[in-house]
C-alpha cells in the first residue's frame, strides 16, 4: 500500500497515456455513480398534465392541447426537476423545441441555460443540471401551432438514461488529458524546475 | 471501411520513418498531400480511378517491400518504435472525430454545402470522375476546383455507399494530420514534449473559440470548421501544412505538396499559397545559416514553386475548357424574367440598387488602385470596414482586437526569438497585418461579381484569420528560445480561456449533442427523396419540380438524388432547371424567377432533356399550365416517366 502513494508512482500516472486512461475509467466511473446516485436519493417521478404549466404566449385550448399565440410561446413549471419528458404532437413543423431551466422560481430565462430535446421512445427529453427549481418549455417557434400533448412526466428514464453518457463527452476525453497534462507540466517547470 | 487509408497511411509513414528519420506524423502528412496531388492531376486528365489505384497500390508496396526485407518478424518492433506522441495524438484525435460522426451521423443542410461542397463530392464518389468532366461548365460551377471532393474519394475509397458524414470524416484526417504535423516540428525545434501536445491541443480546440456564441442554432453555425462540409477553415489548415512542412525540413522541397493541394481546394486559395510563399521567402531570404549555397537554393525553390502553382492552377482552367460540354444555348426563345409584368416600370431619377450597379469594367488593378473601384465595390469595401469593427461573431471578440492580439503576439515572439530569427519573423507579423486589410480589398473585389451583401462576412474571413493565428501560434512555439515557462503558461491560460467561454463548456451547445428537429425533418425528406431513387437506373436524369421555388429543396434534391442526375446539365443547354416554367397567364404572380414556356415548348425541352420528372407538392399555377401534358393531370405529384407518347409524362407508380 505504502508504494502506491510514492512520487515515482505519481509520475507514472503523469504520462499521456496515463492520463487517458484514467479519464476514460473517471468519465465511466463518474456516470455510474452519477446514475446510481439519482435513481436511489433523489428526485421522484412524477406525471404532470397541462395544468401544472403556467402559459406564457400559449393559450390551453384543450384539456391536452396548446396553441402558440406568438413565436415565442412558453410553458413554465415550477418545481423540483431533474429531467423533462414530453410526449407531444404539432400540427405544424414547429421548429426547435427546446427547454430553459432556473435555479430560481422568477420567470428569468437566458440562451446560456437551455437544452435542445433528445428524442425517445416519441418523447422530447431534456435533462437539468442539479438543483433546477424552475422549468421553461417551448412548444416550438412559431405562431399558430397547435401542441397535441399525451403524456408529461418529470425525473422519469430508466437507468441508462440516468447514467446518461453522451457523444460529446468523447470530445472532452480527447482535449481534457491533454489540459491535465499540460498544468502538470508547467507546475513540474515552474515549481520542481524540472527540465521538460 | 474508412479506416483502410488511415492504417495504410500510419504503417508507410511509420516504416519511413526509419529510413528518413523524420517524425512519422511529418511522413504521414507528405504522403497524404503527396497522394492527393497525384490524384488531382490525374484527375485532371480523366484518370481518376487509376491514379488513385496507383497511390493506393504505392502505399501498399512500400510497406510489403519494406516488410520483406526487414522479415515480417521484425515489422510490429518496427513499427512501435516509430511511434512518436505527434502520431498517437493524430490516431486518437481521427478515432474520436470518426466515432462521433459515425455515431451521430451529421446530415448537410446548409445552402453552400448542399449546393456545392457535398454533391461534388458525391457525384466523384459514385463516378470515379471529376464533375465538371462531360457537363455544362455553367452547372459545374468553374469557381469551385476539385480538392475537396478528391480529398474525400481518396480518404473513402473502399467505402460502400456515400454517406453525408463521409466528408467530415475526410476532413478530420486533413485536419488532424497536419496538427500532428506542426506538434512533431515544435517538438524537433523546442525539444520539448508538453510544448508539443500543448501546440496541438490549441491548434485542435480552435474553432471552438471561433465563433461569439449566443445559442447555436444548427450545425454549420459552429465555427465552420468541425461538422461542416464548408472548405474555409480547411483552406487556413492546409497553408499551416505548407509553413509545417517547410521549417520541418528546410532545404527540401516537400513543403511544395500541400501549396499544390492549397490551389486546389477553393478559388481563393491561390490567394493563401500566394501569402504562405511570402513567408518561406521571409525565412529562406533572411536565413543566414546557409550562406554559400543561398543563391541557388533561392532560385531552384522559386522556380519549383512557380511552377507548382502554375500546374495545379493552369491545370484547373485546361481540364474545364478541355472537358466541359461547349454551352450550344437554347432555341425554344425563352425569356428568363425576373420582372412582373404587371408591376409599373422604375421611375426616373430614383436612385438605383447599388447592388446592380455594372462591375463590367472592374480589374483586379482595383484592388490596389482606389479611383478604378466601381461603386458597388466602394459599397463592399465600406460594409467590410464596418464589420472589422464591429463584428463580433467570427472569433471571440471584435475583429480589430483580434487583429491587435495577433499582432502582439507576433511582436512577442520577435522579441524572445534568436538574433537571426527576428528579421524574418518581424517582417511576417508586418505582413500578416497588412495583409488583413489586403484580404479585405480581395474579397471586396471578388464579393462585387455576386449579387449577394456581406451577410457572410464571418465566413469569409475565418480562413484568413484562422491561418494566421495557426501560423502565429506555431511559430510562438518554434522560435522563442528558452522561454518554456511563457509557452507552457500560454498555451495554459489560452486554453482555459477557451474552454471557459467556448461550447465545448456546454454539452448541450456542442454540434455533437444536439438533439434536433431540423434534423429530424431533414431526414425524413431525404428518405422521401430516397424512395424516387428506387425507380431510376443509372445515369438517368430527373427534372424536379418544386414547389414556389424552394431552391434549398431543389438543391437538397438533387444532392439526395445522386447518382442519378437532377438538374446537372450534360447536353450543353443554358437553361437553368432550378427556376419554374409557367405560361405567362398569371400576371399577379409573385414568383421572383420564371421561364415562359408554352405547353409544347415545355414537352420538347422535358423530352429532349430528361428521363424522368419529379414533382414534389405541386403548385396551382404550374398544375394550370401543364396539367394535360401528365398521365393524371397531376394529381398529387410524384415522379413520371418523359415519353414520346401524345401524353408524354407517365405516372410511375
Amino acid at each position: 500500500m505504502k508504494k502506491l502513494f510514492t512520487v515515482e508512482t505519481l509520475k507514472k500516472c503523469m504520462t499521456l497515456k496515463m492520463l487517458y486512461l484514467i479519464g476514460a475509467a473517471g468519465l465511466v466511473l463518474f456516470h455510474l455513480a452519477y446514475g446510481v446516485w439519482y435513481q436511489v436519493l433523489a428526485y421522484q417521478k412524477q406525471t404532470l398534465s397541462l395544468a401544472d404549466f403556467q402559459p406564457v404566449d400559449t393559450e390551453l385550448s384543450g384539456a391536452d392541447t396548446v396553441y402558440n399565440l406568438t413565436d415565442d410561446p412558453q410553458l413554465i413549471y415550477t418545481g423540483r426537476v431533474k429531467s423533462l419528458w414530453i410526449k407531444c404532437s404539432f400540427s405544424a413543423q414547429p421548429g426547435e423545441v427546446v427547454a430553459f431551466y432556473s435555479r430560481g422560481t422568477a420567470n428569468e430565462w437566458s440562451a446560456d441555460r437551455m437544452r435542445y430535446a433528445r428524442q425517445i421512445d416519441g418523447y422530447y427529453v431534456f435533462d437539468f443540471p442539479v438543483g433546477i427549481n424552475q422549468v421553461r418549455f417551448d412548444p416550438g417557434a412559431y405562431a399558430s401551432v397547435e401542441t397535441q400533448v399525451e403524456d408529461i412526466q418529470i425525473n422519469a428514464g430508466g437507468l441508462a438514461e440516468k447514467i446518461g453518457f453522451t457523444y460529446g463527452e468523447l470530445l472532452y476525453w480527447l482535449i481534457l488529458p491533454m489540459l491535465v497534462y499540460l498544468v502538470i507540466a508547467f507546475v513540474r517547470y515552474a515549481v520542481f524546475e524540472e527540465n521538460l | 471501411m474508412s479506416i483502410i487509408p488511415v492504417l495504410l497511411l500510419n504503417i508507410t509513414a511509420l516504416l519511413l520513418s526509419h529510413k528518413n528519420k523524420k517524425d512519422s506524423a511529418v511522413n504521414l502528412l507528405t504522403l497524404l498531400m503527396g497522394g492527393l496531388c497525384v490524384i488531382y492531376l490525374s484527375a485532371l486528365v480523366n484518370l481518376l480511378f487509376w491514379g488513385t489505384v496507383l497511390v493506393y497500390c504505392a502505399l501498399a508496396g512500400y510497406g510489403i517491400y519494406v516488410a520483406c526485407r526487414m522479415g515480417f518478424k521484425n515489422l510490429p518492433g518496427a513499427l512501435r518504435s516509430g511511434m512518436t506522441v505527434s502520431l498517437a495524438l493524430f490516431d486518437l484525435s481521427y478515432v474520436v472525430f470518426a466515432l462521433l460522426y459515425l455515431l451521430k451521423k451529421p446530415l448537410v443542410y446548409y445552402w453552400d454545402e448542399l449546393r456545392i461542397w457535398a454533391p461534388s463530392a458525391k457525384y466523384v464518389f459514385y463516378y470515379n470522375k471529376l464533375y465538371s468532366i462531360g457537363t455544362n461548365a455553367l452547372t459545374c460551377d468553374q469557381n469551385y476546383p476539385a480538392g475537396n471532393a478528391l480529398l474525400t474519394y481518396f480518404t473513402q475509397f473502399f467505402a460502400g455507399e456515400f454517406q453525408d458524414y463521409f466528408i467530415l470524416l475526410a476532413y478530420a484526417v486533413l485536419l488532424c494530420a497536419v496538427f500532428a504535423a506542426a506538434a512533431a516540428l515544435v517538438q524537433k525545434k523546442t525539444g520539448s514534449k508538453p510544448v508539443a501536445v500543448g501546440t496541438f491541443l490549441l491548434l485542435l480546440i480552435l474553432p471552438f473559440t471561433f465563433i461569439y456564441h449566443s445559442a447555436a442554432v444548427n450545425y454549420s453555425q459552429i465555427s465552420h470548421a468541425y461538422a461542416t462540409t464548408m472548405v474555409d477553415y480547411n483552406i487556413a489548415v492546409v497553408f499551416l501544412a505548407v509553413i509545417v512542412l517547410y521549417l520541418y525540413s528546410q532545404g527540401q522541397l516537400a513543403y511544395l505538396l500541400p501549396m499544390a493541394f492549397l490551389v486546389t481546394v477553393k478559388k481563393n486559395g491561390i490567394f493563401f499559397s500566394l501569402i504562405a510563399l511570402c513567408i518561406l521567402a521571409c525565412f529562406a531570404v533572411f536565413a543566414p545559416r546557409q550562406t554559400r549555397k543561398k543563391l541557388p537554393v533561392l532560385l531552384r525553390n522559386a522556380v519549383c514553386a512557380a511552377a507548382v502553382l502554375a500546374v495545379c492552377y493552369g491545370g484547373w482552367q485546361w481540364h474545364v475548357n478541355r472537358f466541359t460540354v461547349p454551352v450550344v444555348g437554347n432555341s425554344y426563345g425563352l425569356s428568363y424574367d425576373h420582372t412582373d409584368p404587371a408591376e409599373p416600370e422604375q421611375t426616373v431619377g430614383e436612385e438605383p440598387d447599388p447592388r446592380f450597379i455594372p462591375v463590367s469594367e472592374a480589374t483586379p488593378l482595383a484592388i490596389v488602385i482606389p479611383r478604378l473601384r466601381s461603386a458597388r465595390y466602394q459599397q463592399i469595401l465600406a460594409e467590410i470596414g464596418y464589420n472589422y469593427k464591429t463584428n463580433r461573431e467570427t472569433v471571440f471578440g471584435r475583429d480589430v482586437f483580434l487583429i491587435l492580439g495577433l499582432a502582439v503576439l507576433g511582436v512577442l515572439s520577435v522579441i524572445f526569438s534568436k538574433k537571426e530569427d527576428k528579421l524574418p519573423l518581424f517582417l511576417i507579423v508586418l505582413g500578416m497585418t497588412v495583409g488583413c486589410y489586403l484580404y479585405g480589398l480581395v474579397i471586396g473585389y471578388q464579393m462585387q461579381f455576386y449579387h449577394d451583401l456581406m451577410v457572410e462576412y464571418p465566413r469569409y474571413m475565418v480562413n484568413y484569420y484562422a491561418a494566421w493565428v495557426m501560423l502565429q501560434i506555431v511559430l510562438f512555439m518554434v522560435f522563442p528560445s528558452k522561454k518554456l515557462a511563457l509557452k507552457t503558461a500560454f498555451i495554459t491560460v489560452t486554453v482555459l480561456f477557451t474552454v471557459k467561454n467556448s461550447v465545448l463548456w456546454n454539452p448541450a451547445m456542442t454540434v455533437f449533442d444536439k438533439g434536433q428537429n431540423t434534423y429530424a425533418a431533414e431526414q425524413q425528406l431525404r428518405a422521401e427523396f430516397s424512395q424516387v431513387k428506387s425507380q431510376l437506373s443509372f445515369g438517368d436524369r430527373v427534372c424536379l419540380v418544386s414547389p414556389y421555388q424552394d431552391t434549398q429543396l431543389w438543391y437538397s434534391f438533387r444532392y439526395e438524388l445522386l447518382p442519378y442526375l437532377c438538374g446537372c446539365d450534360t447536353l450543353g443547354t443554358d437553361i437553368d432547371f432550378s427556376v419554374g416554367f409557367c405560361t405567362p397567364k398569371q400576371y399577379n404572380s409573385e414568383k421572383p424567377n420564371m421561364y415562359f414556356a408554352d405547353k409544347e415548348t415545355y414537352r420538347q425541352i422535358m423530352t429532349e432533356y430528361f428521363d424522368y420528372i419529379y414533382i414534389y407538392q405541386p403548385e396551382e399555377e404550374f398544375v394550370a399550365s401543364y396539367a394535360d401534358l401528365f398521365s393524371d393531370g397531376i394529381a398529387e405529384g410524384g415522379l413520371y416517366q418523359v415519353t414520346q407518347g401524345d401524353v408524354p409524362m407517365r405516372r410511375v407508380q
